[in-house]
This record gives structure tokens, sequence and C-alpha cells, in this order.
């Protein structure tokens, strides 16, 4: 599989006056030829940042951006050649003109004439079911209707890559639903390398093949969405129980276990423990046997990617999510 | 071909939004007008029969005409860099396969074209109403414009440019307009360096066509000469002030924030 797009020691720092801001720090990945992509991360965590750097609207200070092998740096005008983009809030059309114009327009500045395109611009109104709207001024359309024209019109010039900033910010439900299916069958159909960022971990678990999660301008975790989930998932248990834990046994767990955690309550009492494998548990067992603790349940605790993200957040020491 | 068919774009954008918002163009057209004619009927009324005075209010309906034209010429490129950059399309017109100059500069050639044609307009009605007579040779006067308008659009470029990093540029505009009445006005002969200033002196070669009744040969090649440098100069002044302007913007990020 061939990595169209390799990030390396990316870093962007903004300054004004004695203002510091270090927006990425050190960030390498690398996405592959027609997978999804997903950075995930908080508000304020440098997503915004990463993508511009990569559609060379940001000059980044330290590492390099290589799209399909040109640096977005030395090599800005080849490496556009195989971006388009979406950026935050489908602002990429002018919502005076029509469906039909802005897409007539931004496939003609990038030098493509009407004809050329007639065909693919049909394929796409009819995908992105917008042939009744094709007429219409954008801005009288609905949010989700803008976002769907933002990212046809992404799509009408046909390059490899498309980046897309919060694709689904804003649109409710079910046009948040839609917009994933779309997103999908856009990179299966058209084999689209898609590289999408986003603050909600729902998103990338329906759409994206792999994904870095990033705090704070680092990468936080870095893997495939279903390593993650399995890895993460495997070994959390939750254990209910009466009395008290004394030192022997607390000092048995902590050497086995990868983390511990304990919520004392009125009747009872929870810990949750992450195991480096589920066999482990036997052993936790035996101890438990030893010490003056009834047991009342244990419970596997299964995570969706948002208590993975949510615990990984608070392992980096961040505070306020959202 | 590709810069053809992104110069085509512009055109029909440009076109597009001509036609859905012809009516501010021409109410705008109307206010314009009207005022000219408060101040040439002030103007008339000072001086009857004052031969040289009806000799300047040629001068004065040919300055006002062209200041309209100037205004257009330069305010436009200002405003719609600024305007793109504050709608987040700007972003988009730095991702295309062609230039962002190329496309500035096809959209500069096209508002040429529209602002002479209103220009014209605007002569014509002003000739009606105030009975005087001057030599309509428009195609002279289109070429001399075409050349000398470019001087102004590095002057565009460069309020562009500020305007990114600085924001607040409408203030900024509004102050150029009047340096640029002055320009409509002040005449060269009194005071020369002026002829440097950009536009200057397409606009005495104007001045020249219309009320002289000059054609194109009768400019020597050091008129044309001085024209054209005038016009480059600002242009490449200009586009170096953008350039400059820009690798802040884009080290800052300002290019899709407002
Ligand atoms: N143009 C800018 N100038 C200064 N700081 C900025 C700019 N853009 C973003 N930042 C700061 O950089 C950090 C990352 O922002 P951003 O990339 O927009 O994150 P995200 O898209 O993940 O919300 C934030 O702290 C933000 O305040
Ligand atoms: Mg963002």
């Amino acid at each position: 599989m061939k990595e169209i797009l390799q990030i390396s020691n990316l870093e962007k720092v903004y300054s004004n006056g004695s203002f510091v801001k270090k927006a990425v720090d050190n960030i390498s990945f690398s996405v592959n030829t027609g997978e999804i992509f997903g950075l995930l991360g908080p508000n304020g965590a440098g997503k915004t940042s990463i993508i511009k750097c990569i559609c060379g609207l940001l000059d980044y200070e330290g590492g390099d951006v290589l799209v399909n092998g040109y640096s977005m740096k030395s090599k800005r005008r080849k490496g556009l050649k195989y971006i388009s983009a979406v950026l935050e809030g489908n602002r990429n059309i002018y919502w005076r003109m029509t469906v039909d114009e802005n897409l007539d327009f931004f496939s003609g500045i990038n030098g493509m004439s009407r004809s050329s395109i007639k065909d693919r611009k049909e394929y796409l109104l009819q995908q992105f079911q917008l042939q009744e709207q094709r007429n219409q001024v954008v801005n009288k359309l609905s949010r989700g209707m803008k976002q769907k024209v933002a990212i046809a019109i992404s799509l009408i010039t046909n390059k490899d890559i498309v980046l897309l900033d919060e694709p689904t910010l804003g649109l409710d439900v079910a046009m948040s639903h839609e917009m994933r299916k779309l997103l999908r069958s856009v990179a299966k159909e058209e084999g689209k390398t898609i590289l999408l960022s986003t603050h909600d971990m729902n998103v990338v678990e329906e759409t994206c093949d792999r994904l870095v999660i990033i705090n704070e301008g680092q990468i936080i975790a870095k893997d495939t969405v279903s390593n993650l989930k399995t890895v993460f998932n495997n070994d959390i248990y939750q254990i209910s129980y009466i009395g008290v834990i004394n030192n022997s046994l607390m000092s048995g767990m902590e050497k086995i276990v990868v983390k511990l955690e304990i919520k004392e309550g009125e009747d009872h009492s929870k810990m949750i423990i992450h195991l480096h494998e589920a066999t482990e548990l036997f052993r936790i067992f035996e101890m438990i046997k030893e010490a003056p603790i009834k047991l009342i349940s244990i419970d596997r605790v299964t995570k969706n990617l948002e208590g993975i993200f949510l615990d990984l957040l608070k392992e980096a020491g961040t505070h306020e999510v959202f | 071909m590709k810069y053809f068919n992104s110069f085509i774009a512009v055109c029909k954008k440009e076109w597009i939004e001509l036609k859905r918002y012809w009516f501010n163009t021409v109410v705008g057209l109307c206010m314009f007008l009207l005022m000219f004619m408060a101040l040439f009927s002030g103007a008339k009324s000072i001086g009857q029969n004052n031969f040289s005075l009806m000799d300047s209010l040629e001068g004065f309906l040919i300055g006002y005409a062209l200041w309209f034209l100037a205004m257009g010429a330069f305010a436009d490129t200002a405003h719609a860099i600024i305007d793109e950059s504050r709608k987040g399309t700007l972003e988009q017109l730095y991702m295309t396969d062609v230039p962002f100059t190329w496309l500035l500069i096809s959209k500069n050639m096209i508002s040429t074209i529209i602002y002479s044609i209103i220009f014209v307009v605007i002569i014509l009605i002003q000739t009606k109403v105030t009975g005087i007579t001057l030599n309509l040779d428009f195609i002279s006067v289109f070429i001399t414009l075409f050349i000398g308008l470019f001087s102004l659009y590095g002057i565009g470029l460069i309020l562009a440019g500020l305007g990114l990093i600085f924001k607040k540029i409408q203030n900024l505009l509004g102050v150029t307009q009047f340096i640029l009445v002055g320009i409509m006005i002040v005449s060269p002969t009194s005071l020369p360096f002026v002829r440097l200033l950009p536009f200057v002196e397409g606009r005495e070669m104007i001045m020249d066509i219309m009320r002289n009744g000059y054609s194109l040969w009768d400019f020597s090649i050091y008129n044309w000469l001085f024209l054209l440098a005038n016009s480059i100069f600002y242009l490449v002044v200009g586009i170096y002030g953008y350039k400059i302007a820009e690798m802040q913007v884009l080290k800052r990020g300002m290019l899709g924030q407002y």
C-alpha cells in the first residue's frame, strides 16, 4: 500500500509579538492511498492547523508534509495537484451563487473546461442528491445541504486526496449519519484518500480505518480503529464488592494490573481493573478469595471509542475536554 | 488551456454577480451622477460666462468620471481579497492549479472592461446633461485606460495585503479615496513630481483625448513609455508588497480568518 501522504515531525508555532503558541508539536503519521484516516481530538488540539499545513495554507516551522512525495514547503504547487479540501464550516463555497454555478466556477479556476466536467458534475449531483437544489442559491440551503455542496465541490476536480475539517460539525443527527455514509461510499467507489478531522469519536468509529488522537498539539494514540477498540476493551473489568481492601491485597493486585481505580460507596464499593490479558483475572480471583471482602459481581466493561478517547485524554492530563 | 479556462471561470463569476446585483450598481451610479450634477451646477453658477472656468469644467467632468473608475479599480481588488478571506473562499483560491496572482489578474482585466463600460455611460450622461461637448473617442480612451489602470491595481494589492494582516481596511480605503480625488484633480504641470504618482499620466492622456481631441497617434512614444512604466512600476511594487504581506499571512494562518 502506498503512503500518499506523509507527515513527519510537523511543528507549527503561532507567534505574534509576545504571544507564542505551539499548536502542532512533533506530529508524524502517514495516510495510505484509498483509506479514510481520522484526526481525532478536542477543540484546540491542533487539527485545523495540521490540515492547513497539509494543504499549503499555513507555513510550518519544523518537519515536513509530503503529498505524493512533494514537500508542501518547497513543491507546494506540485503537491496541490493531489489535494482538495473543505475547511471548517463549509466555507469553500460562494453563498450568493447557485450550486451549479459553484461547481462550474471551482472546476474552472482549477483549469478544467465546462465540457470536461459535465459527466462528473451530474454524477456528483446525483450521488449527493442535490439535483433538485442545483439551481438554488447556496445561501438558501440548510446547513447540511451546504456541507454536501462543499464536499461535492471538493470532489469535482477529482483529485486523489480530500481533506475534510470537521465535516459533521453542526449537522443534526440524521444529516450527520447521511454524511458518514456518503464519505464511506465516496472513499470506496471513487478510491479517494480521505483525511478527516473531528472531535466526535462516533464519526471516526463509523467512518475511519485508522486514526491518530491528538491533544494539545501532540499525538497521544495512533492505531487502527478496530485495534484501538480491542486493545482497550479486552481487559477492563468492574468488580463490585463489600468490605475494605487491605494492604496486602492492594499491593498484590498492583503487581498485576495496568491500572486500578477504586470507587468506595455506601453499601458496596467498586473497583475497575485494567489487565494486560484476560487470564490475569484468575490470579485476581485467587487473591480476593484470601482477603476479607465479599464479591458481588464482576462485569466486563466494553468501551466504544468515546470512552477510550476520554481515557486517553485523562491520561494526557487534560481537564477540559469540550 | 488551464489559464484560459480559469480566466473564463472568473469572467463568468463576475458576470453572474453583476447580473444578480445590477440594481445596486444602478443605484450607486445614480447617486454618483446626482452628486455630480449638484457640484457641477454649483461650479457653473459661480463662474458664469467665465471662459477659463468653462474649460476647467470639462476637466472637472472627466476627472469626476475617472475618479469613479479609479475608485472601482483599486478598491475592487482590496475589497475582493478581504471579502473572500472573510467568506473563507480565499483559501480555496490559494489551492488551485493556477497561481492565485493569475486569478487576480484575470479579475482585474474583467473589472477594467466592466468599469470602462460604466465610465462610458457616465460620460455620455454627463455630456448630455451639461451640454459640454467632448471628443468621445472611446477606443483611444479604453486603450489608455487598460494600460493606466494597472498602476491602481498595484496600489489595490498593497491595500489588500495590509487588509489581510490588519483587518480594519475600511478606514484606510476611505482615506485613499480622498488621495485619489487629489490625483484626479491636481495638474502635473504645476507640480512635476505628481506625474510619478500612479495613474496620473493616464489621466493626463485621457484628458488630452477627450478635451483636446488627441488620438492615440498624437502622443509621443515617450508618453506611452512613461504610461507603461508607471503602470508596471506600481503593479510590480503592488505584487511585491502583497507577497511580503502574504508571507506573514501564511505564517500566522490569517488567510481565512477574520
Ligand atoms: N491563526 C492563529 N493564530 C494564533 N493561534 C492560533 C491560530 N489558529 C489556531 N490557533 C491556536 O492553536 C491551537 C490549535 O488550534 P486549531 O488548530 O484550530 O485546533 P482544532 O482545529 O483542533 O480545534 C489553539 O490553541 C488555537 O487557539
Ligand atoms: Mg478546528
